[in-house]
């Protein structure tokens, strides 16, 4: 029984942690190709799930179908992120960074609120609270399918960072610009695709969230925390790292929301708790340099 | 000079007898104003050394349930929930302080962003202690007299007005600036980072604690999702920055002015008025680097960009 018990939570456990490593994707690589930390990633997510939203509402739109069409719409607007939040600041100190990304997160969370208001929005998708049994555990459709697509999209990008000519561009501009622009390559388009690509990955992940959960438009900075309590136990810019820390994040939520009493409200702390007690031991991060 | 010094006291003279002149609503605006005006001095103290907070919500938080919770449980008169809020912070802002004293940059702010929530995540699931999300009701601070309690925080905004002198005077100031501009090298021309770092981290809690505890008792009323809030966070932040940092009338200014806006625009955006502070952040950096205050100024704020390039 016990023992069922805990398979269930870790599978539980697992497909969060899937997600998870698909909201942090966007944040790792704008940080590990420009070196900027961006307070605002959480928030681009938040947009793409209302975007998911209207498609759903006004246009009666599944959300899954419409996630190319979110991605593309991202696409777009990471491009416009990229010329004002982000290459304004490219060559000027931390603060600035921080400062300038932090207003476009709260620009945008107030434009969310002009828009949609503070209520809590969900899309009505049945298929999605319909029940897996597999063996002695349970799996809620929609969290399997966001894991499945979370995976795939994970995976997807690692293979083309690895194995496309852009990819290999955006990889050598990360090591060093100078060098890259010595070599030829455009270092400000590979900027301005990599907030486009770190965007479109955040338009998938928040068609994701309205497969599964309420939105409203404060969903940004809990999900930029979630990531960032990632990056800090995964290293910031590694991948293996992040994917490693998803699944420890989603695991130990998993763990304290079944085993903790009352944990269900403790579980959204554990990445804050991580963040501080991983950067008091290690002030750059666990495998920080 | 003479003149500065002219509007200087015109302006002490209007806040010496701004209530008796003006209404409870404006009076209340005024108090509001003026909580803010302490947390922007509390935020631009730790930010001279170079440490940006996006966390200040939880001293200001911590500060506020001491002054509840010592109420609740130990009979202390709202009246001294000022003095309890700050005090009572101070020792966790030094151990704070320590805990992040080797963070740099982004870190720490993540640190102090990711402190404000654990903070609100825990005082909603210790509800045996704090009440959880009910939320912890408190008598009024002075029998809810709004003149009275209007002097009691210009008194604290005064007291965070002399520190900042103080601090200016005493040259600590300088060691501060040195410690944002470059540490190592600060560290070797014998400033200690640490005694300062920690020093301005508890100077930052006193305020902020002071104003915690003082909202308390002005609004009898302290909440996890409230005292922990982002907005206040956000608030402390951009209102320094906007006014212009690591002076004495920038916080004061910027703290004055977006929560006037923030009023205005509440009336007829009630939902998003937040952006105000978006616009106020965003403006701030790519055009004012030196916010109201370097308006004000003329074109001296070029420096002020030009010193902050050592931080990263």
């Amino acid at each position: 029984m016990q023992s069922e018990l805990v398979l269930q939570v870790v599978v539980n456990g697992i497909l969060l942690g899937g997600f998870y490593a698909l909201v942090t994707l966007g944040l790792n690589l704008i940080f590990g190709v420009m070196d900027v930390t961006n307070f605002a990633h959480g928030d681009l997510i938040m947009l793409a799930a209302y975007f998911s939203y209207w498609a759903a509402e006004l246009l009666g739109i599944d959300p899954v179908t419409f996630i190319p069409v979110n991605a593309a719409l991202m696409f777009l607007v990471g491009l416009a992120f990229y010329r004002a939040a982000l290459k304004p600041v490219l060559k000027a100190p931390a603060y600035n960074q921080i400062a300038l990304t932090f207003g476009f997160s709260i620009f945008l969370q107030s434009l969310a609120l002009i828009l949609w208001t503070s209520d809590m929005r969900q899309i009505e998708v049945p298929y999605a609270s319909s029940v897996l049994q597999l063996g002695p555990v349970s799996v809620g459709l929609g969290k399997l399918i966001a894991f499945l697509i979370a995976f795939g999209f994970t995976l997807g990008f690692l293979v083309f960072l690895s194995r496309t000519k852009l990819g290999g561009a955006m990889r050598s501009v990360s090591q060093d610009p100078m060098a890259a622009s010595l070599m030829g390559i455009d270092v400000d388009r590979i900027y301005l695709l990599t907030s486009g690509i770190a965007s479109l990955l955040a338009g998938v992940a928040g068609s994701l969230v309205t497969l599964n959960l309420y939105i409203n438009p404060f969903i940004g900075g809990e999900l930029t925390l979630k990531a960032f309590g990632v990056v800090i136990l995964g290293g910031m810019g590694s991948y293996l790292g992040m994917i490693v820390a998803s699944m420890v994040l989603g695991l130990a939520e998993a763990f304290v929301g079944a085993f903790v009493p009352q944990g269900g409200s403790l579980a959204p702390g554990i990445a804050f708790a991580v963040i501080v007690a991983v950067l008091a031991l290690r002030p750059k991060g666990l495998f920080g340099r | 000079m003479g003149r500065d010094r002219t509007l200087v006291y015109a302006v002490c003279l209007v806040a010496a007898i701004f209530p008796l002149l003006s209404g409870e609503y404006t009076t209340r605006v005024a108090i509001g104003a003026l909580k803010y005006v302490v947390l922007a001095i509390s935020f631009d103290i730790l930010a001279r050394t170079g440490n940006l907070s996006v966390g200040h919500a939880a001293l200001f938080g911590l500060g506020a349930y001491a002054a509840a919770l010592s109420n609740v449980y130990f009979n202390v008169p709202m009246e001294l929930g000022p003095l309890v809020g700050g005090l009572a912070v101070l020792p966790m802002a030094v151990a704070l302080g320590f805990l992040t004293l080797r963070m740099r940059g982004a870190y720490f702010s993540i640190a102090t962003l990711a402190f404000a929530e654990a903070m609100r995540v825990l005082f909603l699931y210790a509800r045996g202690v704090t009440l959880g999300a009910m939320g912890v009701g408190v008598p009024p601070i002075f029998g809810g007299n709004v003149v009275v309690d209007y002097y009691v925080i210009l008194g604290i905004a005064i007291m965070s007005i002399l520190l900042i002198l103080l601090l200016e005077k005493t040259g600590v100031n300088y060691a501060f600036s040195a410690i944002r501009e470059n540490e190592d090298a600060a560290s070797v021309l014998g400033v200690n980072p640490t005694k300062y770092k920690v020093l301005a981290f508890a100077l930052s809690a006193l305020l902020a604690g002071a104003a915690g505890g003082f909202d308390a008792g002005y609004t009898t009323y302290v909440y996890p999702y409230e005292a922990f809030s982002v907005a206040i966070s956000v608030a402390a932040m951009i209102m320094p920055i906007f006014g212009g940092l690591y002076t004495i009338e920038g916080p004061v200014l910027g703290a004055v002015f977006i929560y006037l806006a923030e009023e205005v625009l509440r009336g007829w955006l009630p939902f998003g008025y937040t952006l105000i502070y978006g616009l106020a952040l965003i403006i701030s950096i790519l055009y004012l680097p030196m916010g109201i205050v370097g308006l004000l100024r003329g074109k001296k704020g070029k420096n002020w960009l030009e010193s902050l390039k050592a931080v990263k």
